[in-house]
């Protein structure tokens, strides 16, 4: 096998994974601390990064801020979510799935409403829009900051779970949300802080990716599909799982494409539901 | 007043009458709707029919079970591809050899499919159940020559029954397909109000007490899992001839969404809540997008969202406590 | 509380109730029987248009094109009004487009129906509109199985009949010998594949390697990865999401170094998405059905126009929908009104038109048949655009 290859794929496997790994630690906090399986959340990586785009490329303003804007645009959506109509469904499974359908479908058309539906191309930062030459081609700039910037946040979040006195609470919470309570923590403000946290996260990731994946009506849905199996994988709950299953996931589709290009989805189906089978709360989760 | 001796016998004929009235108005309603509507709208209530079926099969597992599967969409695409790779690739056209093979196919992957997901509960039996018909979508698009591919197998007739004599249109058709349902209800229902069903709700409600009761949970489950199959298979080749067309969308996510979507804002847990369901949202997604065409999304996913607020449990659930309360206005009069 | 919800239900069903039977009355007078061929009654047309869905980016583009071929016309012909009901055909899901199909036929009885702009969802649909039957026109480029029906026309040419000629120029013309082709895996994709490979090898040209990706895909650094070492790189993606991520992730890996990149899919980075890429792709080659430059007196007349009414430059899509609109009204006049399909299909048929994007009539197969542009992004008053570097005139479908 050609080494170029070989390399090429393991990073894009990482870069593609450290996407999956942003989008993915919200769904999985979520799912921990509330019982919420938020079907909505890729529609959130979807306005984070449409606004994002509007802020970095239609505006000409700082991408970064872009980013900001792009996260908190999702955590303000994430918050009007989580006061109005989530607070009532903890545990409803049901409810969720029709809430968060519902929500999905109306921030897509919005959306399409607002932007139009011809997609925009990838955008970065200007600094990072270089390559740098590696084994007789090139490899972006832009895609070696993308999975700094996943790996980085997963230490960040990692330490504020593990090393923090919230974080500490959020577990409680996601361990016995009952006994939680009767030790006076209030957990649903606990609760609104992760919901919001995790929104923001999709929004902000929304236009770090958008190098990668471009801004697109379709990310609502594709891109939420492969976070779920992130988390399945990796595990419910858990940062480093979440990080453990977007490389594992975003390696598989990398190196499936690139030597078997008509299997590659199959494989991720097939890995998920062997995974399932075998160690259901995934790599590293804490079974729910 | 009469004597006390006959007062019970009277009680239970009105209760009787109160039970089925219901369901005799319903289906007179259907029988009659092809004379009051323009036949464009009768293909869609024949859509609304067959999703109806479909959603109440689902229903069965979901509801009554209590066993979240995502994945249906399976059996009703699997039982249609086998219904029309027999008509198109194997020139087989005959209803009554097709059509029993459609449902076997479904039978069959809800055997298979239903043995590797119940090793799972819960959530993880939702997304094994989803990953499984991902797999036959991607089988579905890759085995072109005999699926179609992506475009799928399309010019699907409609049923060739052997009889010369008669043509179809949408209204014979129609009333195909409301034989099906009336046919399925009324199975259906039996199953539910069964033993086998009460068992069912059981195991809903906690599965280790069933369990400890003596009850094996495993079979049960996985007997309704492929009975819920064989029945989406039923609509699944009467889509055929519907559609036309078959194609990986068939057994897609949304269309296994849309059979979740029906059962919750239906109500699911009854049989009839799904059957609700499907006409309201088949016909709210088709009159919106006849008015508004391109913000249909926005009334439907509103329509979601303002049922979780206001409509709790579903419709059919409101519904039923409405029903009561003129039932037992009528009963004090 | 459950009073107040109690109301709240009640009398949303009531609504609803209401709402339904006055539709479902209004659907009723919406008919009656098929519409006489009489002086004053109105022609109508029936359009399914992408409005939601995949390809809704373009759907206003082809309502817009419609609208424009039948202001142009003064809304009638041979004295009868024309009527145009635009249905939303759905994206992906051909259920939908059928469903839209039956609607126009049955509730609206329209006498001539623009084919749904999705392939898919026209093969579903014009076997049905065959059997009614009426005239359906496809108004996008499209293959051979879904205008083989009867009385259906294709204003735009088949699929490969686009990618061939760039296989001709890029053996002829660019002295490529050797290439590798990335695709979208689904019949759209194959066959544009398919156009460039006969055009490439006909001439002698080897293509070394084949790769299909699926649609939706977003990330084609992994394919890029595998390719083996050819003359060029050629992209037979479908649709600008893919041609965009493809384009990027070659260009980021640093491979416009080691070999150009040729467009072998009918009409492609439409110009927003040329100038928001920039000056990297600069020296691509591709094809096209329409330049805005065309020195033709029909031209230089609807550019004008259609950008004053619409603040739009035309492009591919436009010219082909407005062809297809225009076709319908020109077979029209000459079957002086006359909408019933066994008139109005051979009128089609013998049309020979005088199009922005040049000459236009139809195969005897019935797809259009124009001149292709083979065409180079070039700066041109520094304004990045398609430029033609070669014509190849009045293709006509190609055997092998």
């Amino acid at each position: 096998m050609d080494v170029e290859l070989v390399v090429l794929n393991i990073l894009n496997g990482i870069s593609f994974g450290a996407v999956l790994f942003l989008l993915a630690s919200g769904l999985s906090l979520i799912f921990g601390v509330m019982g919420i399986l938020n079907l909505a959340h890729g529609a959130l990586y979807m306005v984070g990064a449409f606004i994002g785009w509007t802020v970095a490329v239609k505006l000409g303003f700082n991408f970064w801020l872009g980013v900001l804007a792009g996260g908190a645009a999702a955590g303000l959506i994430g918050l009007i979510m989580e006061r109005g109509f989530f607070r009532q469904i903890y545990k409803r499974f049901n409810e969720q799935v029709l809430l968060t359908f519902g929500i999905l479908y109306v921030l897509t058309n919005l959306s399409l409403w607002i932007w139009g539906g011809v997609p925009k191309p990838p955008f970065t930062a200007s600094i990072l829009d270089v390559s740098f030459p590696l084994m007789g081609g090139a490899y972006s700039a832009a895609r070696i900051a993308v999975t700094v910037i996943g790996v980085g946040l997963a230490a960040a979040l990692w330490w504020l779970q593990a090393k923090t006195r919230v974080g500490a609470i959020v577990r409680a919470g996601m361990d016995d949300r009952e006994m939680t309570m009767g030790l006076g923590i209030n957990i649903s403000l606990v609760a609104t802080l992760v919901f919001c946290l995790g929104a923001f996260i999709a929004g902000a990731s929304g236009v770090i990716g958008a190098h990668l994946f471009g801004v697109t009506l379709d990310l609502g849905l594709d891109i939420l599909l492969l976070a779920i199996v992130v988390v399945v994988v990796g595990g419910t709950g858990s940062i480093q799982g979440a990080l453990l299953g977007a490389m594992i996931i975003g390696l598989i589709i990398s190196f499936g494409k690139a030597l078997l290009p008509d299997l590659a989805m199959f494989l991720i189906y097939l890995v998920m539901i062997i995974i399932l089978l075998v160690k259901p709360a995934g790599l590293l989760g804490r079974k729910i | 007043m009469s004597e006390a001796g006959s007062q019970p016998i009277k009680r239970t004929g009105q209760l009787r009458l109160t039970r089925f009235l219901p369901y005799l108005i319903v289906v007179v309603l259907l029988a009659v709707l092809p004379a009051l509507i323009p036949s464009y709208v009768e293909s869609i209530m024949t859509k609304v029919l067959i999703y109806a079926i479909l959603a109440m099969s689902l229903d069965m597992i979901m509801g009554y079970t209590g066993l979240l599967s995502f994945g249906h969409a399976a059996y009703y695409g699997g039982a249609g591809y086998m219904t029309a790779i027999l008509i198109s690739k194997l020139g087989i056209t005959s209803f009554w050899i097709v059509a029993p093979a459609g449902i076997l196919m479904a039978g069959i992957l809800a055997v298979i499919f239903g043995f590797i997901s119940l090793r799972v509960s819960g959530i993880y039996f939702l997304l094994v159940t989803f990953a499984l018909s991902m797999l036959l979508v991607s089988v579905a698009t890759k085995f072109a020559s005999i699926t179609g591919g992506s475009d799928g197998l399309s010019n699907l007739p409609y049923p060739d029954l052997g009889f010369s004599f008669f043509t179809w249109n949408f209204t014979s058709y129609y009333y195909f397909v409301l034989i099906f349902f009336i046919i399925c209800f009324f199975l259906m229902y039996r199953i539910v109000h069964s033993p086998f069903g009460k068992g069912l709700q059981g195991i809903r409600e906690s599965e280790s007490r069933m369990s400890s009761l003596g009850y094996n949970t495993w079979l049960y489950k996985y007997a309704i899992f492929i009975i819920g199959g064989l029945f989406a298979g039923v609509a699944g080749v009467l889509t055929t001839s519907h559609d036309g067309v078959i194609a990986p969308f068939h057994v897609g996510v949304t269309v296994s969404s849309l059979a979740m979507l029906i059962c919750i804002i239906g109500g699911s847990g009854t049989l009839w809540g799904p059957v609700i369901g499907a006409a309201v949202i088949i016909l709210v997604e088709y009159f919106s997008s006849l008015y508004i065409p391109a913000r249909w999304p926005l009334v439907l996913g509103g329509m979601f969202i303002l049922t979780v607020m206001f409509l709790r449990g579903g419709i059919a659930l409101h519904l039923l406590n409405l029903w009561k309360k003129v039932s037992h206005g009528i009963h004090k009069n | 509380m459950k009073r107040n919800k109690l109301f709240i239900l009640v009398s949303i069903l009531c609504l609803v109730l209401i709402l339904s039977t006055t539709l479902l009355v209004s659907g009723c007078s919406g008919g009656g029987p098929a519409a006489e061929v009489g002086a004053k009654t109105p022609i109508k047309i029936g359009a399914m248009i992408p409005l939601t869905g995949d390809f809704a980016m373009w759907g206003d583009l082809f309502k817009n094109s419609f609208q424009f071929a039948l202001d142009e016309a003064k809304n009638q012909v041979a004295g009868r009004p024309i009527q145009l009901i635009v249905a939303d055909e759905g994206g992906y899901d051909v259920t939908a487009a059928l469903a839209a199909a039956k609607k126009l036929a049955e509730s609206d009885k329209v006498d001539v129906m623009m084919a749904p702009f999705f392939g898919g969802s026209t093969l579903a649909v014009t076997p049905y509109t065959s059997k009614l039957p009426i005239v359906s026109v496809k108004y996008a480029l499209s293959a051979t199985d879904e205008i083989a029906p009867n009385y259906v026309f294709s204003s735009g040419v088949r699929f490969q009949d686009s990618t061939y000629s760039v296989g001709v120029y890029a053996y002829d013309v660019m002295g490529l010998r050797t290439a590798t082709l990335i695709g979208s895996d689904f019949s759209v994709g194959h066959d544009f594949a398919a156009g460039f490979v006969d055009g490439f090898t006909s001439r002698g040209g080897k293509v070394v390697q084949q790769q299909f990706a699926p649609l939706s895909e977003a990330d084609y650094s992994p394919y890029l990865s595998a390719l083996k070492p050819a003359d060029a790189l050629v992209s037979s993606v479908c649709g600008p999401p893919a041609e965009i991520a493809l384009f990027s992730a070659y260009d980021k890996l640093g491979l416009s170094k080691k070999m150009p990149f040729v467009v072998a899919e009918g009409g492609s980075f439409p110009p927003d998405v040329i100038s928001q890429m920039g000056d990297k792709l600069l020296g691509v080659i591709g094809s096209q059905l329409y330049l805005p430059g065309l020195d033709n007196a029909q031209n230089k007349q609807f550019k004008t126009a259609f950008k004053a009414k619409y603040n739009q430059d035309p492009d591919n899509m436009v010219v082909t929908a407005y062809a297809a609109m225009v076709s319908v009204l020109k077979g029209l006049e000459a079957t002086n009104g006359d909408a019933t399909a066994a008139k109005l299909a051979p009128a089609m048929s013998k049309l020979q038109l005088d199009l922005p994007q040049g000459k236009f009539s139809y195969s005897p197969e019935r797809f259009g048949v124009q001149d292709l542009f083979i065409t180079k992004i070039d700066k041109v008053n520094g304004v990045n655009q398609w430029v033609s570097v070669k014509t190849y005139p009045q293709i006509q479908p190609y055997k092998k």
